[in-house]
């Protein structure tokens, strides 16, 4: 009995090929679109589980005032909590930094995570070799990855006790860690004792200072209902201490589970990039609608189908066949189908996966474990079950004298569900459709807008400020080079440093600007326009910024400040232009005034996601003075890698263990926003997927549709409708449908819209001419599938359908 | 009106070559009324279809009111019955979607009359075939006999030259076919050119001629005299 439910199961599908194949090809994209987006929802979420104690571990970061939290603390924070607070086990400080590395004739320039002894007890990789307990007991120790290890000595293994010269000092390997197949939020970069990173600081008091965030602090607490109480105990300690010590006037803390770190994108100062839970729930929130797609049309198409198996049931149920025997053999067919779906779609996957990885930047692998194979098979039954069971129950409900006389065909509740069906599907499709473009054109909008700054043909060098002087010299020579300058900090990454400025007039108002001390010709390696003043220059002494602490009036320097203070201060550009302005007064710093010598447009910091703050731009005499991080050079447009070589060969000229290490500026804009990239473009593959599941129902129903309709056809082609004529009154059956659909979904999608823009600071108006596309398009995907089928039957010979009595 | 010259058509299946029609000639003038008679698989249907430019033949000439019908392409023989043949078939075939008058007015529709004209027309053909008051109803709720009274209004609503039956009375119980082809009678009397298929020999007494077929072939061509109208019906229906 079993084995011919399998072979009818199977001759019914055979029977049916262009049935068949095509709910075979929806559902096999829809679940290939659904474990695949699982995947990389389950790998979204897996960040730091590897770490046994990873349920235990809290980032504790900072909230100042009304900015973002910051994962950046002081380097006190840690011995604080584990001294003063016993509900805290353990707590553990990660720094991280450029370091330059000789090896034989290299320098290479590296990043490391600067790190507490007790940092295996809370991040327990595993080692290739090595002893987690003593690696990082002597000053001198150096962990490696697996990649690094490799690139340094061409192997991972038998390389403890090899030496690095790292910042000129030698290091010893005292561990190699093993590449780890799930995802963590640790930097694979070197790993050093803390020690060396207190040795870069400019004075070891900093280490003590409330103000000074530089560590991001990790704390073991095993009890998770202490973690309210603790955050307020926490916080009021940690705002009692840092009080006066910065401009600040609230100080609080946030205690983060290390599970939900990656997923955070609001805190700054991570240590590695974070993902986006939002974006992370809109794919599985598409997984599903895909699903959903693939699902109706397997119902759609069966419900269809089965008015054709219509006399199949009325033949088995006049032999005695009951209702549930009937069930049974129509959804092990579903079944039967959808697990077939499952497997071709898991080898879909397997084969896509290798694409999806680069294009999100992933490494998601397929592994087959017990549990992952029943979850597969969970699927293909629940899916089977979702599918099929609207056509078993509608089928095995036909009363067998009505279906023998052929009267299923004229079935009201049928024909309004399928039609429900493909408004719920136009619905979904209109609504990917319109989202993606909005995304796309506001994403568009964001990267080409005017950032006030020319990003063309500028290298940005980290670090720099002992050399920067003779490497102008000789840089500026070079007759490719039109200028080089050092700063504090560079368009593309965030002003760290912040200040207050007061109106002369009004010394209550405090206006909080970023602050961004610069050598000469900074405007003009950035291509920073001025809109009025002058440039500082040597031909001014007094352009200098000094801050005098015994005697803080005394302090000099001009400053140029950025459009948005200038309004912000109620000046045009040229009224601002001689002005006076208070600044300080923040914290442990005096009041002191400075003339205002240009106003400078608008530059986006970071990216355009975030508002440009008012800006002052201050002149550091010497690089060391301010400390300026980041060395600029403007080439002349098409210079060669020959140019950067020569740049490279000058400043390793002047020291020899300093790694010239340079991004284009260009690449650092793109890798701002390649998050944004990767994510739209996944939007646009899923929203084309789901397209073509709907196009794929579409066209079966059509087909169905039009086979019932054939004689129809005929009958009108004979009493003198034209091919043209008949093809319109096929196509036009979907089109109300469509329009249907898109009355429904574009509201929803206009609403959703709405509020995602609204969270833009720079942001297109919403596009209406979205909404019509997505409509048009629509229907032009309805016309084009049902036109297919429609124009082969409205050209057929009428005399064909008409003899078939 | 219809002259076929040496008309050949042959089906061809997978082993044999089945001779529908057989070098064939035949002159229809107007105003006839022409029943063709025959055993299942003489070539009737095919003559019909033919005739009404469904199918094409393989030789021979077909000149149908001067035009060269063999010489035609698809879409001049598509606008030739269009807008000179009305059909008549066995299963009725009007649309199941459609009311009466909506199935009526459908090739008016196709023959872009206006819409005022069309009203006109359908309420006329409606009380010709006595057929008005079921003018809002869907074909489903009629008899058997009123759906064929509606199809034949549909047939002739657009005034056609030559209207073509195809076993009209197939489906049908004698009262009901009595009916019909009393209306079909009417019909010639009143000028149209009539040509059915029929398997019933009594009712070829209705036309003015009657043909029959064997293999492809006119086995007999002969007028219908009136007055041997009723010794025939008799000696049929005795027979």
């Amino acid at each position: 009995m079993v084995k011919l439910l399998f072979i009818v199961a199977w001759r019914n599908f055979y029977r049916d090929k262009l049935t068949s194949l095509i709910q075979l090809s929806g559902l096999v994209i829809g679940i290939a679109c659904f474990i695949l987006i699982q995947l990389y929802v389950d790998h979204q979420k897996s960040f730091n589980s590897q770490f046994t104690a990873a349920k235990d571990i809290y980032r504790i970061n900072l909230i100042r005032d009304e900015n973002k939290p910051q994962a950046a603390t002081p380097l006190r924070l840690s011995k604080e909590l584990t001294s003063n607070f016993q509900q805290i086990n353990d707590a553990t400080r990660v720094s991280d930094g450029g370091v330059s590395v000789k090896h034989l004739q290299g320098v290479y320039a590296e990043k490391s995570l600067f790190v507490d002894r007790n940092y295996f007890e809370f991040f327990d990789f595993e080692l290739i070799e090595g002893d987690v307990l003593t690696a990082l007991n002597a000053p001198d120790s150096l962990i490696l990855h697996e990649d690094t290890a490799v690139k340094y000595f061409s192997r991972s293994q038998g390389i403890i006790g090899k030496r690095l010269t790292i910042n000129g000092k030698e290091h010893q390997v005292t561990g190699v860690i093993k590449k780890s197949n799930t995802p963590h939020t640790m930097p694979l970069t070197l790993v050093l004792p803390i020690e060396s990173y207190f040795s870069l600081l400019p004075s070891q008091a900093w280490q003590e200072r409330w103000n000074y965030n530089a560590t991001v602090t990790f704390a073991k607490i095993d009890n998770e209902s202490a973690i309210d109480n603790l955050t307020r105990l926490v916080s009021d300690y940690y705002d009692q201490r840092a009080k006066g010590s910065s401009s600040f006037k609230t100080n609080r803390v946030v205690i983060e589970p290390l599970l939900d770190i990656y997923l955070d994108n609001v805190t700054t100062y991570s240590l590695t990039p974070p993902g986006s839970a939002v974006m992370v729930t809109i794919f599985s929130v598409i997984s599903f609608m895909i699903l959903v797609l693939a699902c109706v049309n397997f119902t759609n198409l069966s419900t269809a189908a089965a008015m054709r198996r219509g006399k199949d049931v009325g033949v088995r149920k006049a032999l005695g066949a009951s209702k549930n025997q009937l069930i049974t053999q129509y959804l092990v067919e579903a079944i039967l189908l959808t697990a077939l779906a499952t497997l071709i779609a898991v080898l879909t996957v397997k084969l896509a996966l290798p694409a999806f990885n680069t294009l999100m930047n992933v490494e998601i692998n397929l592994t087959f474990s017990l549990l992952s194979s029943a979850q597969l098979f969970g699927l293909a039954i629940f899916v089977g079950i979702v599918a099929g069971s609207y056509p078993a129950f509608y089928l095995s409900n036909l009363s067998p004298a009505h279906v023998l006389k052929g009267l299923v065909a004229t079935s009201k509740s049928g024909v309004l569900l399928r039609q429900s069906l493909i408004v719920l599907q136009f619905g979904i499709a209109a609504f990917l459709v319109v989202t993606s473009l909005i995304v796309n054109w506001q994403m568009q909008y964001v990267k080409n807008m005017p950032q006030g700054f020319d990003r063309e043909n500028v290298i940005i060098v980290s670090r720099g400020a002992d050399i920067f002087n003779a490497f102008k010299i000789q840089a500026v020579r070079h007759p490719d080079v039109i200028s080089t300058t050092m700063s504090h900090t560079v368009p593309t990454k965030p002003t760290r440093t912040s200040n207050i400025v007061r109106p002369s007039n009004d010394i209550t108002n405090e206006i909080w600007v970023g602050s961004n001390p610069v050598s000469f010709d900074f405007f003009q390696t950035f291509g920073i326009k001025l809109l009025s003043g002058r440039d500082f220059s040597k031909a001014y002494t007094n352009d200098v910024y000094e801050e005098n602490k015994n005697d803080w009036q005394a302090s000099t320097g001009k400053l140029i400040i950025n459009q948005s203070l200038a309004t912000t201060l109620g000046w045009s550009p040229e009224e601002a232009i001689d002005q006076m302005v208070t600044l300080g007064g923040g914290g442990d710093d005096g009041l002191h005034n400075h003339q205002i010598i240009a106003v400078v447009e608008d530059s986006h910091y970071i990216n355009a996601k975030n508002a440009i703050p008012p800006m002052i731009y201050v002149l550091s005499g010497q690089p060391q003075d301010l400390s300026l991080r980041w060395t600029a050079i403007r080439f002349k447009a098409g210079t060669s890698l020959q140019s950067i070589k020569d740049m490279e060969q000058v400043w390793l000229g002047l020291n020899g263990s300093l790694a010239f290490k340079y991004d284009w500026l260009t690449d650092l804009f793109s890798a701002s926003y390649r998050n944004e990239n990767q994510q739209t473009s996944l939007l646009n593959v899923f929203t084309f997927l789901a397209i073509a599941v709907t196009a794929i129902g579409l066209f079966g129903l059509a087909a169905f549709n039009t086979q019932r309709r054939v004689k129809e056809i005929a009958v009108r082609k004979v009493l003198g409708a034209s091919t043209a004529q008949l093809c319109f009154m096929l196509v036009n059956q979907f089109s109300s449908l469509v329009v249907l659909a898109n009355v429904i979904a574009l509201p929803v999608a206009y609403f959703l819209m709405r509020d995602w823009l609204n969270g833009f600071i720079y942001r297109i108006d919403m596009p209406y001419s979205a909404y019509l596309l997505s409509a048009l398009f629509s229907l032009i995907i309805a016309y084009v599938t049902v036109m297919v089928i429609a124009v082969k039957a409205a050209s057929a010979k009428p005399v064909d359908s008409l003899s078939c009595e | 009106m219809i002259t076929f010259n040496n008309i050949s058509r042959s089906f061809i299946g997978d082993e044999v070559e089945t001779v529908a029609i057989d070098n064939m000639s035949l002159t229809i003038n107007k105003g006839e009324f022409l029943s063709i008679l025959g055993p299942s698989g003489c070539g009737k249907s095919t003559l019909l279809n033919v005739l009404g430019m469904l199918d094409s033949i393989d030789q021979g000439g077909f000149s149908f009111i001067g035009h060269q019908v063999d010489q035609c392409s698809e879409k001049q023989r598509a606008e030739l019955r269009k807008q000179h043949i009305g059909f008549i078939f066995q299963s009725f075939n009007l649309i199941d979607e459609l009311t009466v008058e909506q199935n009526i007015e459908l090739p008016l529709y196709y023959h872009k009359v206006p819409k005022e004209e069309r009203k006109r027309l359908v309420d006329k053909v409606l009380q010709r075939v006595d057929i008005a008051h079921r003018r809002k109803h869907l074909p489903a709720k009629l008899s058997g006999g009123q759906q064929q009274r509606v199809a034949i209004a549909r047939a002739i609503v657009t005034q056609p030259d030559l209207i073509l039956a195809d076993e009209p009375t197939g489906n049908l119980d004698s009262k009901n076919s009595e009916q019909v082809m009393g209306l079909l009678q009417e019909l010639n009397q009143e000028g149209s050119t009539i040509v059915m298929v029929t398997h019933a020999p009594e009712h070829v007494c209705y036309g003015t001629r009657v043909l029959e077929l064997l293999d492809g072939k006119v086995l007999k061509d002969e007028s219908v005299q009136q007055e041997t109208l009723a010794a025939d019906l008799t000696e049929v229906a005795c027979g």
